[in-house]
């Protein structure tokens, strides 16, 4: 599994993809992070112009939509992570090469899908320098911090796992992409439409496969073991379909 | 064909199982869910009152929220989640009223954000859910009959509707959350306490009960009434006699405190932060400002039947001034012979064994103004009263241990600053990224 894991990342390395993808994600979210930063200034001048007690709420203003700004684009940049572990293979026609390894099809799996989350989680950890330069000029909730990267880094790992899903049903990467956007946001507004489908127990099973919807009580500062197992879930479940979509690979030859 | 056709069967009922086993594990995650709250502010972690409150529950309650869609629907929906994590005897139910009209008409719904509160077979409304009005129905809907707490009036104290500084306004507001009824008592007039007095409270009278309401006070002590006496310096009502029958001595002297006094303040403002280990104190940390006070002293034998409990203590390099002259000016405080070296009793709980087994509390403050809307928000104060009286009141529960947090902080952006937050995560660490990924394709290019 290692040397799975190992020659993936060496393939991610290897190219300007990695430092692309890195340079996009930080400079799109530096973006939201000014923005974020211009607005609470305007709302610190005005509450000083009305002399008002107190501060702001950095978390609310500034963390929180920061976060969740950031949330849209792993839901963007983790499907272009996972769009080629098996596409790419299918493509070059290394599939059944990938069957003759001396490794079981899960080790290879985990290799391939621990290479992509490594690749994700260092994009992620890239953008830590933003509320690192928060510290300039305010005091940010390093709590809320915390809490909502590994909210974040749980929802790439349980969308990198529909990635590899949807990367091991096709030999076109840019399809493989496409799949997983499109799933990731189905499951994000599932949501949305509990409400309006129903208030009863769709509503609720609805409301509790929204991607979104577990995610904003990290972004509050809150892990609670629900939303940790649901992603946790989630990811295992796409993993073990893409399991069985490797086998009957293999079984049809 | 058939093997493909069997293929697919058997991969569809792997998935299947799969998605039962899934769906029982995240179930069970469900009904043992807990929460780590990583805030500083602790903003996901509710009121230690509210807390108090869920825990003492022993019947289950149903709340329905009746909203559109929205911002303030989905902070019901988070407060929701935070009550039920404290109590799985919380369920609620989110409903759109123009969705199911019917049900809203049932329940008298005129506008969004209604919630209804319902448990032990009583119903409360509210306007829009918060903690502070989800606790307050709870209270409600738990209490078999409000407790009433009566403020006298009549001799100079501050009034319960004054919203002046000088006035009881926080105060008797804090306790209507509380879920008590608060009203005046005319002493004077009634010449006798309301029947229905679980407590009465005598805050800063200026003049002297008469003989008649101090026996009326008496009587009403003995048949196991609750009662707390707060007395301004040089001012004592005349029931001095009455805390001596409970064992409490006040003295005539203010308290001074050179060193843990307010900041900005003056030493007869002394700062307390040592407390005793009855119900009421026990574990509070909270700093207690008392403007200008009175010391106490605990009888060292008290009345028989009389147990007396230290609530606040002043430090040890306080004392007690007895020179008139100086404290009716207010200057050149200086430790003499006869004054009384800190630590001072400035709260005190007697506990009053009376006939019939009846217990009667003598809950007996240094000072009043702390009471008052002026101090009664300042530092710890709030936490403080509320906790003394909910302990008399038997309303343990009730008893919190938060000092309040600030969950706002300041947020100064100089132009040097904004122009550091612009152009480093916008342009400086992207073309640094940038320039890893094309750096290395233009020197093959080069080769």
């Amino acid at each position: 599994m290692r040397s799975i894991y190992l020659k993936e990342l060496v393939q991610y390395f290897s190219s300007p993809f990695f430092f692309v993808l890195a340079c996009v994600f930080v400079g799109v979210a530096g973006v939201f992070f000014y923005n974020a930063v211009a607005y609470a200034n305007l709302l610190a001048t005005q509450m000083s112009q009305y002399q008002a007690p107190g501060g702001i709420s950095v978390s609310a203003v500034i963390l929180r939509p920061l976060f969740m700004d950031m949330s849209l684009l792993v839901i963007l940049l983790v499907p272009l992570i996972s769009m080629r572990l098996y596409a790419e293979e299918k493509a070059a026609g290394t599939m059944e090469l990938l069957f003759t390894y001396p490794v079981s099809d899960l080790k290879v799996l985990l290799g391939k899908y621990l290479a992509g989350f490594s690749v994700f989680v260092l994009i992620l950890a890239f953008s830590g320098f933003l509320t690192a330069l928060l510290a300039v000029a305010t005091t940010p909730d390093w709590g809320v911090v915390l809490a909502s990267y590994t909210g974040l880094i749980l929802m790439g790992g349980t969308v990198l796992a529909l990635g590899v899903f949807a990367s091991s049903l096709t030999g076109n990467q840019t399809i493989a992409a496409a799949v997983t956007i499109g799933g990731v946001l189905v499951f994000w507004a599932l949501g949305w439409f509990a409400d309006t489908v129903s208030s009863g127990y769709l509503g609720a099973v609805l409301r509790e496969l929204s991607l979104a919807g577990h995610l904003s009580r990290f972004f509050n500062g809150l892990i609670t073991l629900k939303d940790v197992v649901f992603y946790l879930l989630f990811a295992v479940f796409f993993l073990a379909v893409t399991l069985r979509v490797l086998d009957f690979h293999r079984c049809r030859g | 064909m058939p093997s493909r056709a069997i293929h697919a069967s058997s991969a569809a009922l792997f998935v299947l199982i799969f998605v039962i086993m899934l769906a029982v594990v995240y179930l069970t995650a469900m009904n043992h869910d807990m929460g780590w709250d990583l805030s500083r502010s602790k903003e996901n972690t509710l009121d230690p009152r509210t807390r108090n409150i869920l825990s003492a529950l022993d019947f289950d309650v149903r709340v329905t929220v009746f909203d559109k869609p929205g911002r303030d629907r989905d902070k019901a929906r988070e407060l929701l989640d935070l009550f039920s994590l404290e109590s799985p005897g919380v369920h609620y139910e989110l409903i759109h009223p123009d969705i199911r009209p019917g049900t809203a008409r049932r329940f008298g719904i005129d506008r969004y954000g209604r919630t209804v509160i319902a448990g032990k077979g009583r119903q409360v409304m509210v306007d829009s859910l918060t903690e502070e009005s989800f606790a307050n129905a709870l209270l409600t809907i738990k209490q078999e009959r409000k407790k009433n707490i009566y403020v006298t009036c009549g001799h100079g104290e501050p009034g319960i509707d004054d919203e002046e500084k000088g006035g009881l306004s926080s105060l008797a507001s804090a306790l209507r959350k509380d879920g008590y009824r608060v009203s005046g008592a005319l002493t004077i007039r009634l010449d006798a306490i309301p029947r229905d007095a679980d407590l009465l409270i005598v805050a800063g009278p200026r003049e002297r009960f008469t003989p008649e309401e101090i026996q009326a006070l008496r009587e009403f002590i003995h048949q196991g009434g609750n009662i707390l006496i707060a007395l301004e310096p040089l001012a004592d009502g005349g029931l001095t006699g009455l805390l001596d029958e409970a064992g409490i001595v006040i003295g005539d002297d203010l308290v001074v405190d050179p060193v843990n006094h307010a900041a900005g303040g003056e030493a007869t403002m002394p700062v307390v932060s040592a407390y005793g280990s009855a119900e009421a104190v026990a574990g509070y940390t909270g700093a207690t400002v008392f403007p200008t006070s009175r010391s106490l002293v605990a009888c060292d034998n008290p009345p028989a039947g009389v147990s007396i409990s230290r609530l606040a203590r002043t430090s040890e390099q306080s004392w007690a001034e007895h020179d008139s002259a100086s404290i009716a000016g207010h200057e050149a405080f200086s430790p003499g012979p006869a004054d009384q070296k800190g630590p001072l009793d400035i709260a005190l709980l007697a506990l009053v064994q009376t006939g019939g087994n009846r217990k009667a509390r003598v809950l007996a403050f240094g000072d009043a103004d702390f009471l008052t809307n002026a101090y009664f928000n300042v530092a710890g104060n709030r936490n403080f009263a509320l906790n003394c009286i909910n302990a008399v009141l038997d309303q343990g529960y009730l008893i919190s241990l938060d000092e309040g947090e600030l969950r706002d902080v300041p947020f100064v952006l100089t132009p040097g600053r904004r122009a550091l937050l612009f152009w480093v995560p916008v342009v400086v660490v992207p073309s640094l990224l940038l320039s890893f990924a094309l750096v290395p394709a233009w020197k093959r290019r080069r080769a």
